[in-house]
């Protein structure tokens, strides 16, 4: 087994979909994350043992070791506010074992009690972002980076969208076969589609965040957190100028989405989480010819994960 | 990625059944300020609008900005508790007594 810490998130998760297809087929999903982490692990020195699940309200989840021994454990919390969330956390968490744990041994264990240099814990609330240093956030994006890979494989995600218009119905089926959330399953469309789109999260009329696709981002689309929602958009007038219209994609004239570069008609498709307070929409510009675009990994960062890790 | 404090005084808005625009109406603010303390880390609101906000939303300084206090004796308990103090109280529990069995757990 070869050894995965340090290694990039994306190859890691990537190499785990690769023996999941030899040994499950294509159609193996959605991943079982808790399964997947205690069989991968259980040939190291330091195996994940348990993976436990409660209701634990905010909190997300955590790696952590055995007070005693050299196991690891997985707690999570199964009261999610956001459908798929759990799965996310899971593999999150399996991230920071395969990506930064510190492997243990038996030896670490030689008074009956973990030595202290030996001590490490992960763990994930979405509360007291502010307060961690750099390299925690680094890890943070690397987990969140593994977790989308695991969970959504590129080459899957790629045939199951090739050639299909974005509508409502095929993100459903997205997220259904992967069991994450719309802002994950979107969240990842716009990380390797070679079309010029973008998303926009938002509540009470301002951008949360938002992310462009790299042929947008190219041409000068750039979603700015605490940018204003045009009135004269979908998500600026409301559920019933989506969902009274059509699951599809609304075509806009000009000059509703504009940015610094970019005023063009623009066909949007937002969806209203009612619970949240808050709707995604994605924009899709017209296509130019851009320059083909390399497939390299991009990470995530620590924006998404947290407002709707999923 | 809201704060706490943007968190409460969201949720006692909502509770209200007051919009964005009204808040800031009622605190002399303009909306996009009001979203920004809502939602911004960085949103740093001065003591004075603080207590507007608080007076608007029927409530007080101290409620929005409260931290919970921690009055264990234990050190590790400390030490527990401040690395989850963004968590409610009754999953700090949870979680500390599902962590005790985890290491009480040596037949394996």
């Amino acid at each position: 087994m070869t050894d995965t810490i340090g290694k990039s998130p994306a190859k890691v998760a990537n190499d785990l979909s690769n023996m999941l297809d030899m040994v499950l087929g294509q159609e193996r999903f959605p991943v079982d994350v808790g399964e997947l982490a205690m069989e991968r692990s259980k040939n190291h020195e330091d195996p994940i043992t348990k993976v436990v699940g409660g209701d634990l309200e905010g909190f997300e989840g955590m790696l952590r070791h055995h007070k005693k021994k050299a196991e690891w454990h997985i707690i999570h919390n199964t009261n999610t506010e956001y459908p798929g969330r759990e799965r996310f956390t899971l593999a999150h968490e399996f991230g920071h074992y395969l990506l930064h744990r510190k492997p243990l041994s038996a030896s670490d264990f030689a008074d009956k009690v973990i030595s202290p240099e030996a001590q490490q814990e992960f763990s994930c609330t979405p509360l007291e972002r502010n307060l961690w240093g750099k390299s925690h956030q680094i890890q943070e994006e690397e987990a969140d980076t593994f977790a989308s890979y695991l969970l959504m494989p590129m080459n899957d995600y790629r045939q199951q969208v090739d050639g299909e218009e974005i509508t409502i119905d095929l993100l459903g089926h997205i997220t259904d076969r992967y069991g994450v959330s719309l802002t994950a399953a979107i969240r990842k469309w716009i990380d390797f589609t070679h079309m010029r789109a973008a998303m926009v999260v938002a509540r009470d009329g301002y951008a949360l965040w938002g992310r462009a696709s790299q042929a947008a981002l190219k041409t000068g689309v750039f979603i700015k957190s605490g940018m204003t929602i045009p009135n004269g958009s979908i998500a600026g007038q409301g559920p019933e100028a989506q969902y009274g219209e059509t699951n599809k994609a609304i075509q806009l004239p000009n000059g509703i989405w504009c940015f610094p570069r970019v005023n063009e008609p623009v066909e949007e498709l937002t969806v209203f989480s009612n619970r949240l307070g808050q709707s995604i929409s994605i924009l899709l510009f017209e296509d130019t010819p851009t320059s083909p675009l390399d497939d390299g990994p991009r990470d995530w960062d620590t924006f998404d994960q947290f407002e709707w890790r999923g | 990625m809201p704060t706490p404090l943007g968190e409460r005084i969201r949720e006692q808005r909502l509770k209200k059944g007051l919009t964005l625009e009204q808040l800031a109406g009622a605190i002399g603010s303009g909306k996009s300020y009001m979203w920004e303390l809502e939602n911004k880390d960085s949103a740093r609101p001065s003591a004075e609008k603080l207590q507007a906000i608080a007076q608007a939303l029927d409530t007080t300084m101290e409620y929005l900005l409260a931290s919970e206090n921690v009055s264990e004796i234990d050190a590790s308990d400390q030490e527990f508790f401040r690395k989850y103090r963004g968590m409610p109280d009754k999953t700090k529990q949870k979680l500390k007594r599902m962590l005790e069995l985890l290491d009480e757990d040596e037949d394996e």
